[in-house]
């Protein structure tokens, strides 16, 4: 093992933004000729009084400066933000598009979903194109040959693998191309997002198979938003942000760095949010400060199960605001939102706030089971406006062990977010089986 | 592959972004030969689906033109077809030109009718051009049948005006692989083109209609006026198509200078047709 498979060396990739040229000969002819004559370019007039005012930088680095050494066996996943230059990697690597610079070496078979079922004929059957996906795929027929019940058995549409496809549901169509992809058997296997589609049943047959992949021997290049998907099924995880590697380790750890934009998070409960970076900002408003404690408002970040959470913020009003709402919300550490609260339900809020310096205060009627939990906070009004908008400002978690001795969280596992006192009851029932 | 022996490591596969300037990479056309033939046959198989003649149409489209030529040109123009039996005349120009013309306009829009696939997975993307070409030659030897069969039946009627011209008759298979190329060169050309300027596909089916009747597929080349006929001998299919009828039905302008001419020229095209197409090939999805 540890033999290295994958080796990409100051990988680099330009692409050129905007329009390349007209799009159509006539017009690019016209330009050409007009250069000729010395006369000015009639199709340059417009974009020129735009495009030279504010000279853009023409190109764009979507990959820039990677290099990547990647372990014969392991699944390696790679997140990051739209834009980041994942799925450019995966392009480069899967030889769609040449780097600009840079090299990669690979050792073994390469095969990539980067989105299944492509080159499927909708006018061939289902068996049919089983032969050509494969092909396309990189497979051998005599591969195939040797393979097509275990396709067909693993895809669940053995009824109608003599269909057209142009019959086939889409959900069908997805089965039948992730049982080819699945059964590419290549040394090493991109994947991009294929796992979004598909009922929650195939998906777990997938994971499987991944799994079993791996297990061979096989490696796994793994691109996704789907945090958890990372965390469960990869060895060692990348975070790319502007075509640049900023985190390589343990799927955990990435995570947590890409969720927290690379900055480390306040643990004390209690932050100063001045040159927080907002991802949505209006400067008619700011919150300057965020306090979460219990109910003693002691800041703190670790709670008992079922301990009552108060929350302030400090907030700062440039100009006087009428209908205000203001919102809070909690996610999970991997981004998921699980409870929204907003002010207008919460209390003797008015609505209505003053030019200057406010402090608001809630606490958070919804009890929490045992996990990680993470604050989101906005100010917005009545009609759908937002003035403001701040993502993870304060983390915080809930442990098992409770106040009261006899209410701690008894199981091992947990399953959901939040626990509510609903009535039940339980009776006997006579004469009935 | 020069560096890789410096490491202990024999890398399978290294990504770079220069890449050689000609490069056929036959092996790896090899390996994906599977795919060449899966793709040829899946051609065929929706070709005609949903059809009720099916594979019939391979006779029946030329047939018709066929029939159709030789009452416009030879019964109401007049046009000699220096005493080859018309049908047969119109019926050899026909299929070959077809061959030539499906390899042209199937390749030329490789780029824009598989910018989906193409933007998806890897393989060497001449594949897609050469089972145009392949697939086109069985439809072209399914044609070719029929020529030979109504031939046959000229022949058992007694004219004995046509004899093929036995001694050159190998010159036919080169000819047959010399359209396959030119089309292809063509083709992939503007394929190429085609991904920076889109009017260019509107212009190809336009234009190889205008370009057979450069070519002498509905006249001879013999009644064409003496001034023009070297304009038309810039033309490679001209020397295609006249050496054809000479070679099979012993009549036509042929002669080996100008075909040599014309096998260099397409070979020319070809390569540089491969050349343009390999360097388009590998950023094309960038420009899409």
């Amino acid at each position: 093992m540890n033999e290295v498979c994958i080796e990409i060396t100051n990988l680099k990739k330009k692409y050129r933004l905007g329009q390349l040229n007209s799009g159509t000969l006539s017009q690019d002819l016209v330009s050409f000729w007009s250069r000729i004559l010395g006369k000015e370019d009639p199709n340059l007039i417009i974009e020129e009084n735009i495009i030279s005012k504010k000279k853009v930088s023409e190109y764009i680095w979507a990959i820039d400066n990677v290099s990547l050494k990647v372990t014969k066996g392991e699944i390696l996943g790679v997140i990051g933000q739209n834009g980041a230059g994942k799925s450019t990697l995966l392009k480069i690597l899967s030889r769609i598009t040449s780097p600009t610079s840079g090299s990669i070496k690979i050792k073994g078979r390469i095969a990539s979903l980067l989105e299944v079922g492509t080159g499927f004929h909708p006018e061939l059957t289902g068996y049919e194109n089983i032969y050509t996906n494969g092909a396309i795929l990189g497979m051998k027929k005599i591969e195939i040959d040797t393979k097509i019940n275990e396709i067909i058995n693993f895809s669940g549409i053995a009824k109608y693998i003599d269909t057209p496809v142009k019959r086939y549901s889409t959900g069908m169509r997805v089965r039948l191309a992730f049982a080819v992809a699945a059964h590419l058997d290549p040394e090493i296997l991109l994947i991009d997002e294929v796992l979004a589609v598909g009922d929650a049943n195939f998906q777990e047959k997938c994971i499987n198979r991944m799994g079993k992949i791996s297990n061979e021997g096989r490696t796994i290049i793994f691109v996704s938003h789907q945090l958890d998907r990372i965390n469960e099924l990869c060895d060692r995880c990348v975070v790319l942000e502007k075509g640049t590697i900023v985190y390589e380790g343990h799927p955990n750890k990435a995570i947590d760095f890409y969720l927290s934009n690379g900055k480390t998070l306040e643990k004390r409960g209690l932050n100063s949010l001045v040159g927080f970076k907002s991802d949505f900002s209006t400067e008619l408003a700011k919150f300057t400060k965020i306090q979460i404690s219990g109910i003693d408002e002691d800041p703190k970040f670790e709670f008992y199960f079922k301990e009552k959470i108060k929350i302030k913020l400090w907030i700062e009003i440039l100009e006087d605001l009428k209908n205000c709402v203001i919102s809070l919300m909690i996610g999970d550490r991997r981004g998921k939102r699980i409870l929204y609260s907003e002010s207008k339900r919460i209390g003797s809020f008015s609505g209505d706030i003053q030019k200057g310096m406010h402090l608001s205060c809630t606490e958070i009627a919804t009890d929490f089971l045992p996990g990680d939990f993470s604050v989101y906070i906005g100010l917005g009004d009545e009609n759908g406006k937002t003035f403001e908008w701040l993502e993870r400002v304060i983390d915080f978690n809930v442990i098992k062990t409770s106040l009261e001795k006899k209410s701690n969280y008894p199981w091992e596992s947990v399953h959901g977010y939040v626990i509510e006192d609903s009535k039940w009851e339980i009776s006997k029932i006579k004469n009935e089986i | 592959m020069k560096i890789l022996l410096k490491n202990k490591q024999d890398w399978d596969l290294v990504i770079r972004a220069e890449r050689s300037w000609f490069n056929l990479k036959l092996k790896e056309i090899w390996d994906y030969r599977d795919l060449l033939w899966i793709l040829v046959k899946k051609e065929y198989k929706t070709y005609y689906k949903q059809t009720v003649l099916g594979p019939l149409w391979f006779i029946i489209q030329p047939l018709i033109t066929m029939v159709v030529f030789a009452f416009i040109f030879n019964n109401l123009a007049k046009i000699e077809t220096n005493g080859i039996p018309p049908y047969l005349f119109y019926l050899s120009g026909i299929i070959a030109w077809n061959y030539f013309s499906d390899c042209l306009t199937l390749t030329s829009s490789i780029f824009t009718s598989n910018s989906n696939l193409f933007g998806k997975v890897y393989f060497p993307r001449i594949i897609v051009p050469l089972s145009k070409v392949i697939s086109g030659l069985i439809k072209f030897g399914i044609q070719f049948f029929l020529f030979v069969f109504i031939y046959l039946y000229f022949i058992y009627e007694g004219d004995i005006m046509i004899r093929p011209t036995y001694k050159s008759l190998f010159f036919i298979p080169l000819m047959i692989i010399q359209m396959g190329i030119l089309g292809q060169g063509f083709g992939m050309i503007i394929s190429s083109a085609t991904i920076k300027y889109r009017d260019l596909s509107y212009l190809v089916n336009f234009g190889t209609q205008l370009l057979m009747y450069a070519s002498p597929i509905v006249y001879p080349l013999s009644i064409v006026p003496d001034k023009y006929r070297f304009m038309m001998m810039l033309n490679p299919m001209t020397s295609i198509i006249e050496g054809f009828r000479f070679i099979l039905l012993g009549q036509g302008m042929f002669k080996y200078e100008t075909y040599f001419l014309s096998l260099l020229f397409s070979l020319l095209i070809f390569i540089s047709g491969v050349i343009i197409f390999n360097k388009y090939e590998k950023n094309f999805i960038d420009s899409v």
